[in-house]
């Protein structure tokens, strides 16, 4: 499969994401590496970010076309994580994936879907990070004797985060408005109505059709 | 601890707080003094008395990198820690907390300009539109120190800082007359 092809393939709004097709992303981006093409293996991770977001999100369409909403909320949260670590890498210029491969939709999308659930409280730790390391290079992180890579940039067609490896978990609190929209609280004895996203969903045919919520008082 | 939708708050006030004073309160990292008494922009850790820890907000090493990397050659940045005793809090709120910081006075429009390219670049970054911040910065200067604390919205920054600006200039010209 030529690069050209990965892009057609990803630039259709599809129901069903092929996994044969990422697979020959990595494998591609694996042989850029071998040929040292900083370059063409940065670019090859955010085709390969970009069927993950797609396959992300289609897949949370089912869930909640399934009534499975506890899994399709964490697969739209997935999916938003991933739009976000594509736009904040600055080695490829992303500004022309938004529209060719539909991420200005789904990005748009994913809160009106997140509006429609029930879910209002989450659990939030506070912790104190000790010690972390690199994920490029796995040196200790230090604030005055550190690697050279930054977090959230491209090396070599891998993304730099941070491994913690020791923090001690000091609170957890519960919040509306969380970084980790997974942590959802739920009440012993007590089910969430998931009414409104059935209603939702007898009248959305695709994930690819869009729609729009207000909510009145 | 949810810090988000809070309303924009906005102060400005007298402190006593100097680069002299913090520096000889605080433990002064070994071999890091020469350095961090230069310096007219420092980082400060935060006491989280909740859970009795001084430690740096999460994204302390990406902000310090940014205003160091600036390419003011008036900014001398420095943070009061060294490798064994810096540690970072994260409380997984989606506002952002940065470091608190003391500025000497005539670099203070510098920095109010380096936090807030460092908010817009985040901004960027998160392919977001808006998000609350919580700023503390302290001005010192020989005619009396401010101390702005921000809580809001990054879209209401500049006001802030130009309040905070206008505040520190006006103090500086009535201890003139």
């Amino acid at each position: 499969m030529t690069i050209n092809e990965m892009e057609h393939y990803l630039s259709e709004c599809r129901i069903k994401l092929d996994r044969s097709v990422n697979d020959e992303i990595i494998r591609a981006l694996k042989d850029a590496v071998t040929r040292s093409n900083e370059e063409e293996a940065n670019y090859l991770w955010c085709l390969s970010t970009i069927f993950h977001i797609q396959e992300a999100y289609v897949e949370a369409f089912q869930n909640l076309q399934s009534k499975n909403y506890e899994e399709a909320w964490n697969l739209l949260d997935k999916t938003d994580c991933m739009l976000r670590t594509l736009y904040s890498q600055s080695e490829v210029n992303t500004s022309i994936f938004a529209n060719k491969y539909h991420l200005e939709f789904i990005a748009t999308m994913i809160p009106r879907y997140q509006k429609v659930f029930p879910y209002k409280y989450f659990l939030s730790r506070g912790a104190v990070i000790k010690e972390m390391h690199c994920s490029i290079c796995g040196q200790s992180i230090k604030i005055r004797n550190r690697c050279k890579h930054k977090i959230g940039h491209l090396y070599m067609g891998r993304l730099c985060q941070r491994i913690i490896t020791k923090m001690d978990i000091k609170e957890v609190s519960l919040v509306t408005n969380p970084t980790d929209k997974y942590a959802i609280a739920h009440i012993k004895g007590q089910e969430y109505n998931y009414s409104a996203l059935e209603l939702l969903m007898s009248k959305v045919a695709s994930p690819y059709t869009e729609w729009d919520v207000v909510i009145s008082t | 601890m949810d810090e988000n939708k809070q309303q924009n708050q906005v102060i400005i006030e007298d402190t006593d707080i100097t680069f002299e004073k913090i520096i000889n309160d605080l433990n002064m990292p070994e071999g890091l003094a020469e350095s961090i008494e230069s310096a007219n922009i420092l980082l400060l850790p935060n006491k989280y008395d909740l859970f009795d820890e001084i430690a740096f907000p999460e994204g302390t090493i990406e902000f310090f990198d940014f205003i160091r990397e600036s390419p003011d050659k008036d900014t001398q940045v420095e943070i009061l820690a060294d490798d064994e005793t810096f540690q970072l809090l994260q409380l997984h709120s989606s506002a952002v907390e940065l470091a608190q910081i003391i500025v000497l006075s005539g670099v203070l429009p510098i920095a109010l300009g380096l936090i807030t390219n460092y908010m817009y670049d985040l901004l960027k970054k998160r392919n977001q539109n808006d998000v609350d911040v919580k700023v503390d910065i302290i001005c010192e200067d020989k005619k009396g120190n401010k101390r702005l604390k921000y809580r809001g919205p990054v879209s209401g920054l500049k006001a802030a800082f130009d309040e905070f600006n206008r505040v520190v200039e006006s103090n500086i010209l009535d201890d003139n007359k």
